[in-house]
């Protein structure tokens, strides 16, 4: 399974939401890193073929998605950003009506979807309606649904957004489970999550592909500029104002901090191994604080 | 495909107001069944006593059958003899059906004939097309409850069909189904087509029942009697009827017209069409304008 992005471009008027992006995807997990704004969702709807390119093509296994049609859907499995539901379907019926969109038999549907809502643990809940559930319930239904045609390529956007920390456990190793000789691109706020299951992270910056590799390689890049330093808790204002902070912690009077910068912040600063988050947070804490 | 039109009643039967819209049209409809049934009719018989129901039905199809065939000044003056009421009786109208509809033109105020030649009651009247007199009251009520009804299941289709395809791009499931095997065309066409069948069902489901109350009551005949002769709203509610009317129009040509139930099926089915098509075209315009980054 392949898939290729050949100088995939979209464009809203005057805004450039995804700018040339050549990407090739081979089986595995990818993790899509980008502030808001970045593109990834236009990008992941053009590769589900629910957005136009303004140009550029996408190719499966050497065919143009577009001339595949239902061919290529049948390929796909999509949890959108704002997962919409009948909020008067039970789970189970809701289930069943994708499955049937998804081109699955009475019995297959059945047998798969009650498989899926075991697998998220929603299988007691299959009888209630929609509307009842929290948002962590529902986003547990989107990932069931996405999975229902057992999709080659899975394409989850912010799909761990409302879930607990347990909820997010189960559900990495949900895809790490299923992801075995399939593309899952997955993107999300929550850095912690495509570090430890992504095989590569891909960053997107306005619109553009700046940055992929394996977390390890990609996380390497921060080499050199995340610091930790002690300071008296009076001067943390001084710093967050001049420093990208990604953590305080008060001890007593004094406060360490994680700083990360290109050079070092103060004296009696060291310098601290990097993580995907301080990578995250060098790339776009100008776009998350509006700085 | 037959699962996926079973979806689609599903959503469309999910909101109340459908179920308000349906209340609405049952009780309309029993209201008009009841009002211009068989159980609206009076009739005074010769012996001053009234009749009501369907022996009044009965009553008037009897005084018909005599009278079935060309009207003619003398049939009109024959008729207001034979069934004139008494003075006393404080100017009750309704005697019954064919004197009613003759009284109406060839009647004075006391019940006597006027001696109007027909060619001056209607203009358009032609010798080689005469007027044809007969009970078809079963016949004109049917339509006009029939022409009432449509308009209120077209209202019931408003509110059930509307939603049918922007419901998806308002709750966001338009992702989910445009990335499913058949999300692009199968659920196009089952969307389609669930709303005809929903059209179909509920037009032709009223039709059903209202053909059988009229049946029940009215019985089948009187179909080749003149429509004009019988004062009915549906003929002021029809708008092509100064353009094509003729003498005699009876209740088939009235039903060509597009007067009659069947034609108004159609006419809320190519209603639904627009109405779906409104839909769609609604909501690919809420989903153009709502490109997410």
């Amino acid at each position: 399974m392949e898939l290729r992005l050949d100088r995939l471009t979209k464009q809203y008027k005057q805004k450039l939401a995804v700018d040339r992006i050549d990407l090739e995807l081979k089986c595995g997990v990818y993790g899509l890193l980008g502030a808001n704004g970045a593109g990834k969702t236009t990008l992941m709807r053009m590769i589900c073929d629910i957005q136009e390119p303004t140009s550029g093509e996408i190719f499966c296994n050497g065919q143009n998605i577009r001339e595949m049609g239902e061919e290529y859907r049948d390929l796909l499995g999509y949890l959108p950003q704002n997962f919409g539901y009948y909020p008067e379907f039970t789970a189970w019926k809701f289930l069943l009506y994708i499955a049937s969109l998804k081109g699955l038999g009475r019995e297959q549907a059945a047998v798969r979807a009650l498989y899926l809502l075991d697998m998220v643990g929603l299988a007691d809940q299959k009888k209630r309606k929609i509307k009842t559930f929290s948002g962590g319930m529902k986003q547990r239904l989107g990932i069931a649904q996405a999975m229902l045609n057992e999709p080659e390529i899975l394409i989850l956007d912010e799909p761990t957004a409302g879930l607990d920390p347990k909820e997010r456990v189960r559900f990495r190793n949900l895809i790490s489970s299923f992801s075995k000789d399939k593309i899952v691109l997955l993107s999300t706020h929550i850095v912690s999550d495509v570090e430890y299951i992504a095989d590569e992270i891909l960053v997107m910056k306005d619109g553009r592909l700046i940055h992929r590799g394996a977390p390890e390689v990609v996380t390497k890049e921060a080499k050199g500029l995340v610091w930790e330093c002690k300071v008296d808790s009076e001067d943390v204002d001084y710093y967050v104002e001049r420093y990208n902070v990604g953590n305080l912690k008060n001890i007593g009077e004094q406060t360490v901090l994680r700083i990360i910068s290109d050079a070092c912040p103060c004296e009696g600063a060291v310098e601290a191994d990097p993580t995907l988050e301080d990578l995250y947070l060098y790339y776009f804490s100008e776009e998350e604080s509006g700085r | 495909m037959i699962r996926m039109i079973q979806f689609e009643f599903h959503k469309i039967f999910n909101r109340i107001i459908v179920y308000a819209a349906i209340a609405f049209i049952v009780v309309m409809g029993v209201a008009m069944c009841t009002g211009r049934g068989a159980g609206s009719q009076v009739v005074l018989k010769e012996d001053g006593s009234y009749l009501e129901g369907r022996e009044a039905v009965e009553y008037d199809r009897e005084i018909a059958a005599k009278y079935e065939g060309v009207l003619t000044e003398e049939k009109a003056e024959e008729i207001l003899k034979a069934y004139a009421p008494e003075a006393e009786d404080g100017g009750w109208w309704v005697v019954n059906n064919i004197y009613n509809t003759v009284s109406d033109r060839w009647g004075e105020a006391d019940g006597t004939y006027n001696g109007m030649e027909i060619r001056a009651a209607f203009p358009e009247y032609r010798d080689d097309r005469p007027l044809v007199l007969g009970y078809n009251e079963g016949w004109m009520s049917f339509l006009e409850t029939g022409q009432y009804m449509m308009i209120f299941i077209g209202i019931l289709l408003v509110i059930a069909l509307s939603p049918v395809f922007s419901e998806e791009y308002t709750r966001g499931t338009d992702a989910l189904i445009l990335t499913s095997r058949h999300g692009k065309r199968r659920c196009a066409w089952a969307k389609i087509i669930a709303s005809y069948l929903l059209t179909l069902l509920t037009a032709g489901g009223w039709l059903l029942f209202q053909s059988f109350v009229y049946w029940r009551d009215y019985g089948l005949t009187g179909g080749g009697a003149s429509v004009q002769l019988n004062d009915h709203w549906i003929l002021s509610l029809n708008p092509i009827w100064d353009f094509l009317a003729e003498i005699p129009l009876t209740i088939p040509k009235l039903s060509l017209m597009g007067g009659a139930q069947t034609s108004y099926v159609w006419v809320v089915a190519v209603f639904a069409l627009v109405m779906t098509a409104v839909s769609f075209l609604f909501g690919r315009r809420i989903f153009a304008g709502h490109q997410v980054m």
